[in-house]
C-alpha cells in the first residue's frame, strides 16, 4: 500500500533547486505535475494505508488513516473545492487528541482549504482571522488598515483589492482544540503556507513542524503579470501580504513578507533509514505524537 | 520547456521567412549593376556535379534599373519596447494582455486585443464594440497622480461620446474618481482612425488596486496607451480635479464586478489564468488575480 518515491537524491538537492523548480510550475494548471506524470515528491513514503483514500486526485487528493492512537491525514494543496472539500471533511470527523497532517508536496490552494484543516483544531470560540492587504504606498499604518476595513465594511466589495477572512469554520465535522498536531513540511508554498502558519498560531494544544527547510513565505493571492506582445507567459507573483490577527481586535501591523514558517523540529530523511524502509519524518512525528516530547 | 522551444523556434522560423518576403528597407542599396553571368561553370576542383542542382538555369540576372516609386507592402519602422508610454505607469496591463489586469465591466459589446502598433503610442490598442466597457488595474500611489489614455474612432464618422474614469478607494473617501476630458489639442489621424487623447489628475491618494473604467457609447472604439502616472510636482498639470459622484447606475455596475473579482480574488490563492488567443474576446466573467 505504501510505495517508495524516488526522494533519496531529491532530499539531497539544495532547498535553492527545489525553490527555483517549484516556482517555475506555479503558473501551471494544478495537476500538471499528474498530467505530465511527474509522481516524485519529497516523501519517502506515505503515511497513510488504503483505509480512506478519498475521491480526489493528484493535488486534490485527500487520505486518511487512523494508526495506533493517531489520524493520520495526507494532503498535497489545499484546494478546498469539490471533492477535495468533502475528503477534508471526512478526514477531519471524530478526530482523536492525536493528529498527523502530511503536508510534504504543499502546492497551495484557496482559504477554504486553509479553513477546512485548521478550524477542527480551533476552539469554538476563537476569532482568528486574516486581513489580506495589496501593496500600499506608503508603508501601512493603522489608519491606512481602518481605511481599508471601512471600505469593506461599508461597500461590501472590493475596495482597492483588499479582504479579510476568518479562519474559524462554525460546524466543523469535529472539534479538538487540544490535540497534538504534528505537522510534515517538504516544498510548501502559497495555501500550505498559510496552513503551516495558522495551526502553529494557535492558542491551545500543541502543534510541531517537522520538516528540513522553512516554507516559501507566499502569503497572499498569485498576481499575474501581463505578457508583453506575443510572450507566451508573462509570469506571475504573490504580491499581496497579509496580517494575521487572534481576533478583530488584535492591534498586529507586521507583515511576513518572504518569510516562511521554519520547522520546530529539523529532521531530514536519513539514507539509513531508507535503506530500512522507514521515512525518518513520519518516525519523528509519530514519536512526538506518541509521547515524546 | 520542450514545448516552449519547440513554440519559440517555428514563431522564430515564421518571422524569418515572413521578413524575407516582399521586404524593403527604408535606405534600399541600389543596385550596382552587377555583371551578368557569362554562363561558364564554375571551375570545379574535382568535385564533379552530381546533377541534383543546375547552377544556372538560364533565368537572366537583374540587370535592371534600381527600384524606385514602388511603394513598399513592408516598412521597417523604429519601435521601442514601450512604445512613447513611460516607464514609470502604474496601469498594470498597458497593452492589454487579455489574460491578466484587463477584463470587461458589463456583458455589453465586444473587447478585443489587437497587436497594431499604427497607434499614437504605438502599442498595441483594445477594440470596443457596440458599447462594450472595461476596467484596467492600476496601481494606487499617493497623489497627485496623472492619467491619460488614447482613443481612437474611424475618421470618417464623428467622435462618439467616452467616458474614461480613475477611480479607486481613496484614504479619505471611499471611492474617489477623477473623469478625464478630452484634449482637444490631442487628435491625430494615423491611417483610417483619428485618435484623441482623454488626461486628468487626481488629487487623492488611491489605496490598493485602482482602476480604469471606459465607457464606450456605440461603434467601434480603440484604445491605446493608458496611463497613470505620479506627479513629482503637485499642479503641475492644469487640470482642475474634483471629487467624481458616480450615477447610481455606474456605481452599482462597478461594485458589482468589483466584489466578483474581489471574490475570485479571495477564494484563489493559486489560480489559472483563462486561456486566451490574442485576438479572443474577453470572458464574460471575474478573471483570477
Amino acid at each position: 500500500a505504501e510505495r517508495a518515491a524516488p526522494s533519496i537524491s531529491m532530499v539531497s538537492t539544495s532547498a535553492a533547486v527545489h525553490r527555483r523548480s517549484a516556482s517555475l510550475r506555479q503558473g501551471q494548471t494544478p495537476l500538471w505535475w499528474r498530467q505530465a506524470g511527474v509522481q516524485c515528491d519529497f516523501r519517502f513514503r506515505e503515511p497513510v494505508g488504503l483505509a480512506n483514500r478519498g475521491g480526489g486526485r493528484g493535488t486534490d487528493r485527500v487520505a486518511w488513516s487512523d494508526i495506533t492512537t493517531y489520524r493520520s491525514i495526507i494532503i498535497d494543496g489545499v484546494l478546498g473545492v469539490g471533492q477535495w472539500r468533502e475528503d477534508a471533511r471526512g478526514a477531519t470527523a471524530n478526530l482523536p487528541e492525536q493528529v498527523l497532517i502530511d503536508q510534504r508536496t504543499g502546492v497551495g490552494g484557496t482559504f477554504d482549504g486553509i479553513v477546512a484543516l485548521t478550524a477542527p483544531f480551533l476552539p469554538a470560540n476563537a476569532t482568528p482571522g486574516v486581513q489580506v492587504f495589496p501593496q500600499v504606498s506608503p508603508a501601512l499604518t493603522s489608519t491606512t488598515q481602518a481605511q481599508f476595513v471601512r471600505c469593506e465594511r461599508d461597500l461590501g466589495g472590493e475596495c482597492g483589492n483588499f479582504f479579510q477572512l476568518s479562519l474559524q469554520d462554525p460546524n466543523p465535522p469535529s472539534r479538538v482544540p487540544n490535540a497534538r498536531v504534528a505537522v510534515l513540511n517538504g516544498r510548501d508554498v502559497s495555501g500550505n503556507d498559510y496552513l503551516s502558519r495558522t495551526l502553529r498560531d494557535r492558542t491551545t494544544g500543541q502543534t510541531r513542524i517537522f520538516g528540513a527547510v522553512p516554507t516559501y513565505g507566499a502569503f497572499g493571492p498569485v498576481l499575474r503579470f501581463p505578457r508583453i506582445l506575443d510572450e507566451i507567459l508573462g509570469g506571475s507573483m504573490q504580491l499581496q501580504d497579509t496580517i494575521f490577527r487572534s481576533g478583530s481586535s488584535d492591534p498586529n501591523l507586521d507583515f511576513t513578507t518572504g518569510i516562511g514558517i521554519p520547522p520546530d523540529e529539523v529532521v531530514y530523511q536519513r539514507q539509513s533509514d531508507a535503506l530500512a524502509g522507514r521515512d525518518t519524518l513520519i518516525n519523528a512525528a509519530a514519536s512526538w505524537l506518541t509521547g515524546g516530547n | 520547456m520542450f514545448r516552449t522551444l519547440i513554440v519559440s523556434t517555428a514563431v522564430a522560423a515564421w518571422v524569418a521567412s515572413a521578413c524575407t518576403d516582399q521586404t524593403q528597407s527604408l535606405d534600399p542599396v541600389p543596385d550596382a549593376g552587377v555583371a551578368a553571368d557569362a554562363g561558364s561553370p564554375p571551375t570545379d576542383a574535382g568535385f564533379p556535379d552530381m546533377g541534383i542542382v543546375d547552377v544556372d538555369s538560364g533565368v537572366p540576372p537583374d540587370l535592371g534599373p534600381p527600384d524606385t516609386g514602388v511603394e513598399p507592402q513592408r516598412r521597417l519602422v523604429t519601435y521601442s519596447f514601450l512604445g512613447t508610454t513611460s516607464v514609470n505607469n502604474l496601469v498594470m496591463a498597458p497593452f492589454f494582455d487579455t489574460s491578466s489586469s484587463v477584463g470587461p465591466a458589463s456583458t455589453r459589446g465586444t473587447v478585443r486585443r489587437q497587436v497594431r502598433f499604427d497607434t499614437p503610442t504605438r502599442t498595441p490598442s483594445l477594440r470596443l464594440t457596440n458599447g462594450a466597457e472595461v476596467l484596467l488595474f492600476v496601481q494606487g500611489r499617493p497623489a497627485p497622480l496623472f492619467a491619460s489614455i488614447w482613443v481612437g474612432q474611424p475618421a470618417n464618422a464623428s467622435f462618439n461620446p467616452v467616458q474614461v474614469t480613475l477611480l479607486g478607494l481613496g484614504a479619505t473617501e471611499l471611492q474617489t474618481g477623477e473623469r478625464l476630458e478630452e484634449d482637444p489639442t490631442s487628435e491625430q489621424v494615423i491611417g483610417d482612425l483619428r485618435w484623441r487623447r482623454f488626461q486628468g489628475a487626481l488629487e487623492q491618494d488611491l489605496l490598493g488596486n485602482a482602476f480604469m473604467f471606459v465607457q464606450s457609447s456605440r461603434g467601434t472604439v480603440h484604445l491605446a496607451g493608458p496611463e497613470v502616472t505620479q506627479l513629482q510636482t503637485r499642479g503641475k498639470f492644469v487640470p482642475a480635479t474634483r471629487t467624481l459622484t458616480l450615477d447610481a447606475e455606474s456605481r452599482d455596475r462597478l461594485l458589482t464586478t468589483w466584489k466578483a473579482w474581489a471574490d475570485a480574488a479571495q477564494r484563489q490563492l493559486t489560480p489559472v489564468a483563462p486561456r486566451l488567443s490574442r485576438d479572443a474576446p474577453l470572458p464574460f466573467r471575474a478573471p483570477p488575480l
